[in-house]
Formats: structure tokens, sequence, C-alpha cells
């Protein structure tokens, strides 16, 4: 009999952990719609550090930090949403109005055609989506090659075999692009600029020569660490050593 | 309009003949003290005689009356007028205090007898040093006096008709010259009035303004050389500041010889003096409600539209004048409340003021138009306006009329112009602003569950790829076992085809027909079976001349083939019609496995 009792209510707070970050993100919601910002942008983070992540969840954060005026860490958060969500028109939306914001103006260098394709193409999916096509196609090659191998009419061998290698094909470039996807996440090789001012020196070291002045909200890249010194290089090729506390890794 | 110039030139036409009417005036100092000598002088515009002066009872005639007369010609375009003027003066002395009215003198002019105005006079107990006296040791103390500026003899000052009033309540204050002594201006620096707005009030020159006036019981000259309405505009108490002017004094000259003194010698000293500071307190008005725009004072309002019943596009008036005593100019225009639609010009604003003693009275009015671009009943609701009423110490509320519009449908070229520029314009973006939040279909992750690179992901292409090998093998094995079988029954087929021929070789010994045949055809659906891999139930002349043919066998063997089948199938189904001997065709069969044995193979 206790054992019963014991366990419905791990069944229950089970439940009620499940329950809680959707409630929770509903609260928020009504918060936003309520226009208290504040509370909002608590609730949204208290849902982020239990664990649960999502491009709209990321999107409300940003929106709430958007309204309540913290513009770098509405950036922070609209560039997490859109590493989530690569081709959410409404992220990209609010990402480049709050960039309207951002003091620094910088020219990015002209990339080739096929690094913006090919970034476009990546963008296209999630990590999760690429993976599953990865292995969609995966198994079209084999069930190809099946055919190929147990066909005994010519043509359908023939196209069978055509078939198999183009689909091994993209199953292997999906896969590189799945593999991409998830790096750019997990990588946390771009950061926004958090302090009003940074002075960005040319080595890691206080007494480095100041090369230029960037501003809050700015995306950077981040080349290298060392210490608590960080590399950055901006999108129009300038590079230069900032101290880790002045920006935030997306 | 003609009419109010034809109007105006007929007054003015009556008042010149009544100013060549014979006048007779009477007129005196106001104030005197006892003992003073005054003159007191009858004027006539026309020649008289036979001046009367009443009983004067309180003031003794001194000396008079001496007449003087003084003619003036003027000739204007040619058209002569002349006018005389007779003037009787008396001089006077007071002999007792007090206010005296003296009744009206009487002349003989023109055969008519005139009566003059009345003066009222008021006698008061002078002090000794009247400037009057004409005492030559008195006059010079008089001089010095003025020399040093002495308040005694010659001060100016501030009159203010109230001391304290609310914000934006007109008050009145007069700057005036008091003197006993002859003095020309040199220069003046009068205040700015800070934190009021000011308004002159007009004043004859500084001697047409001359009266006499008893300052603790010494009478001075009064000259008003300034006069104004002025309006604060903050709260607190502010000060007038001091004026100051620069006088030059007459001052008598000691004689050093008789005929100096007898003439009278004067110099001009110059002097400096200063008015008192006036401050005036400025009460803050009560809490005031909320569509009070500042007017103070005493007011009507009076609201007006020239049309009620127009065609879309055409311009409509509404007039709201505000009129009476108060701050007119610090009016702001009434807003009414007009229909979304409606073209609104700006109001005009006009004003009509007076400025008098008692503050600034008059209108002001405002004018504006409004065209209503499309048609229907329109109502444009009372407007209220709010004043502070400064004789209640309270706010007061005025409304205008209510208006109720008929607007009909316009021209049509004018309505379509209107509607086609309307109907071009782009949409106006007013303003940007971030997307709103996402509310539907939020699905929680855990951070960072990736598929990629997991367990999962990988085991899916193993599992995939261990299928397929799996299918691979046993369909490989399958077929091999079917090759097998097609093999064993090849290898067997001519075997089997022999057993079957030997059957039937016993059938020729015994010469039964019947099953020979059977034998023999069995024999070679079997065979043919076998050996191509084809069921026997399949199998028909048909796709056995076909297979065979793809097994490079000759067009000839196949023949002899179909026509020993047919043979057979003609001597199974009737006898009669096969005589052929049996062993021949046994033999014939013989050979024909033998060749179908050769051929099928050569191709393996």
């Amino acid at each position: 009999m206790n054992k019963v009792f014991l366990l419905i209510i791990s069944l229950l707070t089970a439940s009620i952990i499940i329950a809680s970050p959707a409630d929770s993100l509903k609260k928020a919601n009504n918060a936003y719609a309520s226009e208290e910002y504040g509370k909002a942008i608590k609730v949204y983070e208290n849902i982020l550090d239990s664990g649960n992540v999502s491009a709209p969840l990321y999107f409300n954060l940003g929106n709430a930090y958007y309204k309540s005026n913290s513009i770098p860490k509405a950036i922070l958060n609209y560039e997490r949403a859109k590493l989530l969500a690569p081709n959410d028109e409404d992220i990209q939306f609010n990402l480049e109005m709050a960039n309207q914001y951002v003091i620094d103006k910088i020219d990015p260098l002209p990339q080739p055609f096929f690094v913006t394709w090919g970034e476009a193409i990546l963008n296209i999916f999630t990590s999760n989506q690429w993976a599953i096509f990865s292995i969609a196609a995966f198994v079209t090659t084999l069930i190809l090659a099946l055919i190929y191998l147990f066909s005994t009419r010519i043509v359908l061998k023939k196209l069978a075999f055509g078939l198999a290698i183009f689909t091994l094909i993209i199953s292997m470039s999906t896969l590189a692009l799945s593999a991409r996807q998830k790096a750019k996440i997990t990588n946390h090789n771009h950061a926004i600029i958090f302090d009003p001012t940074v002075t960005v020196k040319a080595s890691p070291d206080q007494s480095g020569t100041d090369l230029f002045v960037i501003h809050e909200g700015l995306k950077v890249e981040i080349e290298q660490k060392l210490n608590n010194w960080v590399e950055i290089k901006l999108e129009d090729g300038n590079s230069g050593w900032v101290k880790n506390e002045v920006l935030e890794e997306i | 309009m003609i009419k109010r110039i034809l109007f105006i030139i007929f007054t003015l036409a009556t008042l010149t003949s009544i100013a060549q009417d014979t006048k007779f005036t009477m007129s005196a100092p106001s104030i005197v003290s006892i003992g003073e000598q005054f003159s007191l002088t009858l004027t006539l515009n026309a020649k008289g005689k036979d001046a009367k002066l009443p009983e004067l009872g309180n003031f003794e005639i001194l000396m008079g009356p001496s007449v003087s007369s003084s003619t003036s010609i003027q000739i204007i375009n040619g058209k002569t007028s002349r006018t005389v003027n007779y003037s009787y003066t008396y001089i006077l002395r007071a002999k007792k205090e007090g206010t005296y009215t003296i009744s009206p003198a009487t002349i003989r002019a023109d055969g008519d007898i005139l009566q003059s105005n009345t003066v009222t006079i008021k006698a008061i107990q002078g002090k000794q040093q009247s400037p009057s006296t004409g005492q030559s040791n008195q006059q010079t103390q008089q001089g010095t006096d003025a020399q040093t500026g002495s308040r005694d003899n010659l001060f100016i000052q501030f009159e203010t008709n109230k001391r304290s009033v609310y914000k934006g309540e007109s008050l009145l204050t007069t700057f005036k010259l008091y003197s006993r002594v002859g003095l020309s201006l040199v220069d003046q620096t009068l205040p700015s009035f800070e934190g009021f707005w000011t308004q002159d009030i007009k004043i004859p020159n500084a001697d047409q303004t001359r009266t006499r006036e008893a300052v603790d019981g010494v009478i001075y000259n009064v000259y008003t050389l300034q006069k104004k309405i002025l309006i604060p505009q903050q709260t607190g108490t502010l000060t007038i500041d001091p004026a100051e002017m620069v006088i030059d004094v007459q001052k008598r000259v000691r004689s050093q010889s008789v005929f100096d003194d007898f003439f009278g010698s004067y110099q001009n000293v110059r002097t400096k003096i200063k008015s008192e500071p006036v401050s005036i307190r400025i009460k803050a008005l009560p809490a005031a409600p909320a569509n009070f725009g500042g007017a103070v004072g005493n007011f009507q309002l009076n609201s007006s539209i020239d049309k009620t019943e127009i065609k879309a596009n055409e311009a409509i008036t509404i007039k709201t004048t505000i009129s009476g005593n108060g701050n007119l100019k610090h009016i702001n225009p009434i807003k009414f409340d007009l229909p979304p639609d409606f073209e609104v010009y700006d109001p005009q604003t006009s004003y009509n003021h007076k400025v008098t003693d008692n503050g600034i009275s008059g209108s002001t009015t405002f004018e504006q138009v409004i065209i209503p671009r499309f048609a229907g009943d329109f109502t444009i609701p009372k407007v209220n306006f709010v004043y502070f009423d400064t004789q209640t110490d309270k706010y007061r509320t005025l409304s205008t009329q209510q208006f109720d519009i008929h607007v009909e449908e316009g021209s049509e070229g004018q309505s379509s112009t209107v509607m086609s520029s309307m109907s071009k314009e782009d949409v106006k973006y007013i303003g940007q602003d971030i997307r709103y939040i996402k509310q539907n279909n939020i699905e929680l992750k855990e951070k960072g569950t990736f598929l990629f690179g997991t367990v999962p992901f990988y085991g899916s292409y193993a599992i995939a790829f261990i299928f397929f090998i799996t299918i691979a093998i046993l369909q490989k094995k399958k077929a091999r076992e079917n090759a097998n079988i097609a093999l064993t029954r090849n290898k067997k087929a001519s075997k089997i085809a022999r057993k079957h021929l030997k059957a039937a070789s016993s059938c020729v010994k015994h010469n039964n027909k019947e099953e020979f045949y059977d034998a023999l055809q069995r024999a070679f659906w079997g065979y043919l079976s076998d050996k191509l891999s084809i069921p026997q139930a399949e199998l028909n002349r048909d796709n056995a001349r076909a297979t065979l043919l793809q097994n490079n066998v000759n067009e000839e063997t196949i023949n002899e083939f179909i026509s020993l089948i047919d043979n057979c199938e003609m001597a199974r189904f009737a006898p009669s019609m096969a005589d052929q001997p049996i062993d021949k065709e046994y033999k014939q069969a013989e050979k024909l496995i033998g060749k179908f044995e050769k051929q099928i193979r050569k191709k393996a």
C-alpha cells in the first residue's frame, strides 16, 4: 500500500516538474502582454536555467529585453534563437531592429558566393533536421543497393546504382551539415559585446596598444582564448584582444 | 460702410457747429490752502460783457477782474474761421477751511445771459512755507531744498489701485510727479515692470494733466507722466523698481544788485530724484478646473457659425467672441471637438481692445475655418470656456453653442479629385517596433540535445546497415539455392528423359501405342522444364519455343521438337491417324534429346 502511495506521489511530482516550464512560459507570456517586462524576463530566465531551450523562448526573452531597453541582451537572445531556428523570419526581423541600436557600423568583408550560398543552404535546417535527412538518405541508399544487387532487369539495375551513389553523397553531405550546425551552437565561437565601450588591444595585456573602440551590442567572432583574454574578430576582418568579461558568448 | 462714413461726417459737422456756439466756463484749482492766492478764470469764446461772479462767501477777491482777450484766425482751404477768447481772471484767497462750491457765474453775450459751470474748491490749512506766499527768504530756502532733492518740494511716485491681485488680474499704476517748483525734465529712467505684462494708457502731455493735490497739508502741482495697466504673469511678491529722474529745478539766486533783485534772477539746479519701490502681492489662483486656460476677468462668450447646411468641400467659419474686461490678450483659442475628416485650419485671432483705467476691455474674436470633406450630419459639441471671475473670486464656465451641420454631397468633380488623391496615398508607416512574442507551439527541449553524434544517431546507421547486410545475405543464399536446384535438375534432365524414354521403349516392345506417346510426351516436357528452369505447368509450345530460341537452339531442331509433340498429341487423342511405326518414332525422339543436350550445353 505504501509503495503505491509513493509511486503516485512520485508520479504527481514528476508531472508537476514536467508541466511547470510550460506553465511558467504561459505566465511569462502573460507578464509580457501586460507590459511587466521585468517579471517576464525573470520567468523566462528561470525556464532557461532549468535546462530547457527553444527558439521561441529565446525570441520572447529577447523581446522582453528589447522592451526594457537592454539591447545587448536582446541581441544575444535573438542570436541564440536564430541558432536554433535559422530560418525564422520574426527572429531575423527583430534582430535587425535591435541591431539598429548598435553604435558601431561594421561593413562585413565581401565573401565568395559559394560561402554565402553554403551558409544559406546550411541554415535551411537545424542540426537535427540535417541528421534525420542524412539517415533517411542512407537508408534510401541501402534500399537502392538492394535493388541493384537483386534486380534481374538491367535498366533497373543501372538506375538503382546511379541513385544509390547520389543518395550516398547526399547522406554524407547532410551529415556534414548536421555536424556544422551542431558545432555552431556548441562551439560558442561568436559573442556579443556587453560593456558600453570596449577598447580592443593588440595583445592580451592591459598595456597593449589600443587598436579600436567598439560598443555594446556588437557581434564578434571568437578566435582564441588566453587566460581571461579573448581574441575577437569583427565582421570587417579586424581583430584584437579584449577581456572576457566584456562579452557574452552566444 | 458708406452709411457709416456719412454718419461720421454729419457728426463732425454738428460738432463744429457746436464749437462755434458760445461757451462760458469757470475754472479754478481744486485745492487751495488758506491764505494762498489763487486765480479763478472765466472764459468765453465770444465777446461778452457784465461778467458777474456769484457771492463767494469764504473767498475774498484780492484783485480782478483783469480781462484779456485773444483772437485767432484760421484759413483752411480759403475758408476763414475766427475764434475769439475772452478771459476774466480774479485773484482770490480762501479765508476758512472747508469745501466750497462756487455757483455759476453769469455773463451777457450776443444778447443772452450765459451761465457757467460750478466749481468746487477745497480749502485746507496749509503749511506756512507755502510757495505762493512770495516771501523771498522762503523762496531761497525752497531752492536749496530743491537742490538737495527734498521730498518737500519735489518727488515722484508710483500709485497702484490695488496692492494685492490674482495672477492675471489687471491693475492700474500711475506714475506721478509732485512738484512745488518750476522745473524742466532732463532725463528719466523708468522701471521695466518685470513679471508683468504691461499696456500703456494714452495720456495727454504733462502740462495738460496738471492738477493740484494736497499731501500732508502741502499743495503740490501734480503731473501724471505715465499710466499703465499691469497684468502679473507670475505669483509671489513683485516689486516695481524705482524710477529715476534728472530734473533741472529753477532756483532763485540771491541778487547782487537792486536791479537783479527787481527782475529776479533764476538759475537751474540739476537734481536727481528717485521713487519708492512699490511691492505688489500676486496671489495664485485657486485650484483650477481642467479646461481653465488662464483667462482672468469678467467675460461673456458668444459663438456663431455662418452656415449649417452646406455642400462637401465648402468652407464653414465658426466665430467665437469673448468680450468683457480682463486679460483678453491671453485667452487661448477655443478648441472645438471637430469630426476627424474635417479639414481644420488654425483659428485666426483678432483683438478689439480698449485700455482704460479699469483695465483692458473689449473683445477677442476667434475665427476658425473648417471644410467638411464628406457628406453627412455632423455635430460639433459644446465647448466650455472657463475663466476666473475677479469679482466673486470663483471660476465660471461659459459654453459655446452646439452646432449641427448638415453636409450634402459636393459637386462630383471636386469630390473625385479629393478621393483620387486620397486613394493614391501610400500606406504610412507611423512607427517601427519589434514583432510580438511567440505564443503558440513552443516546444521546450533540454539544452544540448542534438541528434548528431549520439548513440541513436550512429545506431540508426548501423541498424540500417545491418538490415541491409541481412537482407542481402538471405537473398544471396536463396538465389544460390535456387541456382543449385536448377543445376541438378539440368544435370539430371537427360537422365530422367532417358528414363522416360526407356519406359517408352518397353511400350514399344509391348506395342502399347497410347502409353508410349504419353511417356514420350512426359519425357520431353519434363526434360525442357528441368533444362530451362521453367515449371512444367507454365510450359507450353510457345514459351518453350521462345526459351529454346534464347538458348541458341536451332530453328530446325525446335521445329522437329514441335512436330514430335504434335505427333504425340495427335496419336494420343486420335490413335487411328497415327500410323507411324512407334520404334521409328522412338529413335527420332532419342536423337532429338541428344541434339537438345548438345545445343543447350553449348550455350552454357
